[in-house]
Formats: structure tokens, sequence, C-alpha cells
């Protein structure tokens, strides 16, 4: 019997979809949407730091994709593009923000006007134990990373947290590759400097 | 192989550990701390910080978002998919409909206006066509005639002494071919908010906020020069510069409105404040 030729499965790219659903082909789009909805998502929440408004946002990032659809060509990569518009909405977002109040940890919890959310964390106060360290980790992690440089922030959300090579960050924030390896290497010291000062990790990135 | 001091390794430790180095210089790197205790230490370092972060739940977005971004996806693609015609032909019969409309009053109009003077007409007329035409100026504007092209010095000053980005000049082709409809939309092809950029420029600029102000208008005029409001974002560094004690600057960049926009009386009472007040 004679062997049928073998035919594997090959996995559209990402381009490819972009470009089937410039000519209409809805269920392209679909498969985009499954591959990228929560990475933006996450990179949107972590860049806001707000569930309602990272809801929002990322579907207004993937309604621009929509709109932006036609003009898009597949000599650029489908994922640059869209953490590029995903990154961009997000800084005009916090620029909005800025004439906005917004709750963060340094806020004072509900009457008690002496303690802030941070001083709970670190206390031994009732409360703080209610919380497993898990979440006393995560609260802090991320006001580190509200306590970056928003270059650096930018730079490590993007490699650290959405695995982006260093040439894609260059080419979305628009700087060289070693500026974003040098960004990079800023944060990680910023980061491991906080760590140490809230006694998370005894060691130190910086050489003596 | 090639030799490592501490230094090396340090500068191309954070790409190892993301695994963006070639290979040589990988084996370099390994050779070298396997012998050097601190730059096993920084190695480590990253490597605690990078496993603290991965720690970090992944959020999930609803399904209810999913649902709209695809309602909204299917829709623009049934557009997409309707003859050209079908998009023209609604607009068109509402479009002749108030043009006969139009016309039916205006000839009326004209009749019960019969002996009024030309001249004031004439004039009316002229007065419009003196206006400048922002959008067929813009249109016409090539891409790389950036409001900073051909003039280093403020091209310098405005880049803060940087090499201005690749995005002023149009580093990909789907962000030069969908410059014209951001202009349009107030959304640039790179997912910025213009409108709101601008807005808030105003805003900052009209709460005192001179130096904020000027961050966004000179953005806006930077990277976005065919955007609608890109002009008046360079009127806008005028008057934060002026503002700002800049005067020098202000003058530059007024200098080089003139030459985008062409000069007016307004224009040179304006330097010559400028100038009265810096010297």
């Amino acid at each position: 019997m004679a062997e049928l030729p073998h035919q594997p499965n090959r996995v559209p790219s990402d381009e490819d979809l972009m470009c089937d659903f410039q000519k209409g082909d809805v269920r392209a789009f679909q498969v985009l949407v499954e591959r990228y909805q929560k990475p933006i998502f996450n990179f949107v929440f972590r860049y806001l730091k707000n569930r309602e408004a990272a809801e929002e946002s990322h579907q207004e990032v993937f309604l621009r994709l929509v709109k932006a659809a036609g003009e898009y060509r597949p000599t650029a990569k489908f994922s640059t593009w869209l953490y590029t518009l995903a990154r961009n909405f997000c800084i005009d977002q916090n620029r909005k923000n800025v004439f906005r109040n917004h709750q963060s940890l340094d806020e004072k919890i509900g009457n008690d006007e002496t303690f802030s959310r941070l001083d709970r964390i670190s206390s031994n106060e009732p409360g703080a134990d209610d919380k497993s360290s898990a979440k006393q980790l995560e609260e802090h992690l991320y006001r580190i990373l509200d306590e970056l440089n928003p270059e650096q922030k930018d730079v490590f959300l993007m490699r650290e947290m959405q695995q982006l090579s260093f040439e894609e960050i260059a080419e979305i924030t628009k700087v060289s590759s070693n500026t974003v390896k040098s960004r990079m290497r800023y944060a990680l010291q910023a980061i491991q400097k906080k760590f140490a000062e809230l006694g998370l990790v005894s060691r130190s990135f910086q050489r003596d | 192989m090639l030799m490592m001091n501490c230094r090396d390794v340090s500068e191309q430790l954070v790409a190892a550990y993301y695994g963006e180095c070639d290979a040589q210089t990988e084996a370099c790197l390994v050779s070298h701390r396997a012998s050097c205790a601190s730059c096993q230490s920084e190695w480590a370092a990253i490597s605690g910080v990078s496993q603290a972060f991965r720690t970090l739940s992944e959020q999930e977005p609803s399904r209810i978002s999913y649902q709209k971004i695809m309602v909204f996806a299917r829709e623009a693609a049934e557009r997409r998919q309707r003859p050209f015609w079908a998009a023209f032909w609604q607009p068109a019969l509402s479009f002749s409909i108030m043009a006969f409309v139009a016309v039916t009053a205006f000839v009326q109009f004209e009749g019960s206006q019969s002996n009024r003077p030309v001249a004031s007409a004439l004039s009316a007329s002229q007065t419009l066509a003196s206006l400048p035409d922002l959008r067929l100026r813009v249109s016409n504007t090539a891409m790389d005639q950036s409001p900073f092209s051909g003039d280093y010095q403020l091209n310098n000053f405005l880049s803060g002494g940087a090499k201005v980005s690749s995005a002023s000049t149009g580093s990909s082709n789907y962000a030069l071919d969908s410059d014209l409809d951001a202009r349009m939309l107030g959304h640039a092809p790179d997912g910025h908010d213009l409108e709101t950029l601008y807005y808030r420029a105003r805003k900052m600029e009209k709460l005192g906020d001179y130096s904020g102000a000027f961050d966004d208008y000179k953005f806006i005029s930077q990277f976005y020069p065919r955007y609608d409001n890109a002009r008046f974002a360079l009127l806008g560094m005028v008057r934060c510069l002026q503002r700002l004690d800049r005067k020098d600057d202000a003058v530059a960049v007024l200098r080089h409105y003139e030459t985008l926009h062409g000069a007016s009386q307004e224009l040179d009472d304006w330097v010559d404040t400028l100038k009265s007040e810096t010297f």
C-alpha cells in the first residue's frame, strides 16, 4: 500500500492568523485572542494594578487591534505590535490617573488613620496574621514594582513577566537593545535593594 | 576561549540569565562564575529576584471581555466584507437630500438678498480661503518632513540632546500606512490616545504645571507631527517655555513653527515680546 505523504499539522503563526483575519476570517482572530488575551490582561493588570481597569483596558487594546487590522503588515512581528499597543495604552492610562485618586498600599485602612496597608503587612499587628505569606509577598512585590523607575518597570515587566526578548522590548520601547539590557540590570539592582531592605533576600546584587 | 574579567561578566550576566547571549560568551561566563564568588553571588541575586516574581499569581480575564472582543471583531470583519458601494449608498442618499435642501434654501435666500453688496460676499469667501487648511497641509506632508527635519539645533533641543527615536520617522510600514487614519481618529497606530494626551497637556497648562504640559506637548509634536493638533502642541510648547522662563528656547520653537505654518504679524509680535523679556 502506498504510504500517504506525511502532512504535519502545522500551527499557524500569529502573522498568518492576522493576515487571515484581514481577509475576513474571524476564526483566525479568535485563535489570536485565545493565545494573547491572558498575557495581555496580566501585562495590563501589572501595569495598572487594578482589575477593573485591566478588564476595560485589555478589551480596548484588542478593539484597537481590530480597528488597526487593515494596516498590519506581516513584516512586523505580531506580538511586538500587540505589546506596543498595550504598553502605549497603559502609559496613557497612567498619565490620566495622575489626576485621580486611586487606592494604593499607602492609603489608610478604614477609619484607622495610624496604619497604612504596608504597615500592617510588615508589622505584628493582628491582621497581618490573617494573610497568607504568599499574599504578603505578592503585595510586597507589587509595591516594589510600583516604586521602580517607569522605564525600568517597563522593561522588567516585559522581560520577566511576559518573556519578551530584549530585541522585542527594544522595538516596542524604541530604544537600543543595549539600553534595554542596561535598564533591566538597573531594575534588578533596585529590586534587590528593596528585597534587602524588606529582609526578603539577604544577598546583595550590587558589587561592593 | 575568551578570558573575561568581572566587569565583562557583569555586563553580560543579565543577557546570559535570560538565555540571550551566544554560546561562546555563555561558556566563558559559566567558566568565570565557577571560579568567582562575587559573580556567582550576582547570578544568584538575579535568580532570586526572578524566582520571587514568578510566584505572582496569573490573573484570568473575564469571559465577558472575551465575548465583547469577539462580537466587535465579527462586526468589523462583516463590515470589511460588504461590497464597497454598500458603505456609500446610505450616506450618499443622505448627502443628496441635504444638498438639495441646502441648494433650495440658498437660491431662495439669494433671491431675497439680490441687492446685497457683492464686495462683502467676496471678502467673506476670501477670508475663508485665507484660513490655513490644516487638514490639506497635513495630508500633503511627507512622513519624513517632521517638524524636526532639517533643523538640527531644534531637533537636538526637542529630543533633549538624544537621538530622535525612529518613531518620528516611522520605523515600520504599518505605522506609516495608518498614520493618516490616526490623525482622523485621534488614536495613533501604536496605541497612543493623542486626544487624551493633548487634552491632558492643556489641562496641566491650565493648572500651572508648565513642565508637565511641556513634556506632553513635546511628545505630541515630536512623534506625531501629522496629528491634527500637532501645530497647536508646538504653540503650547512656546507658552510653557515662556512660563518656565526659557525664552530662547521659546523663540527657537516659535521660529520653527513659522517655517512650518507661515509667518504672521501675531507671531512676530510674540517673538518680539519674548526677546524683550530675554534681554
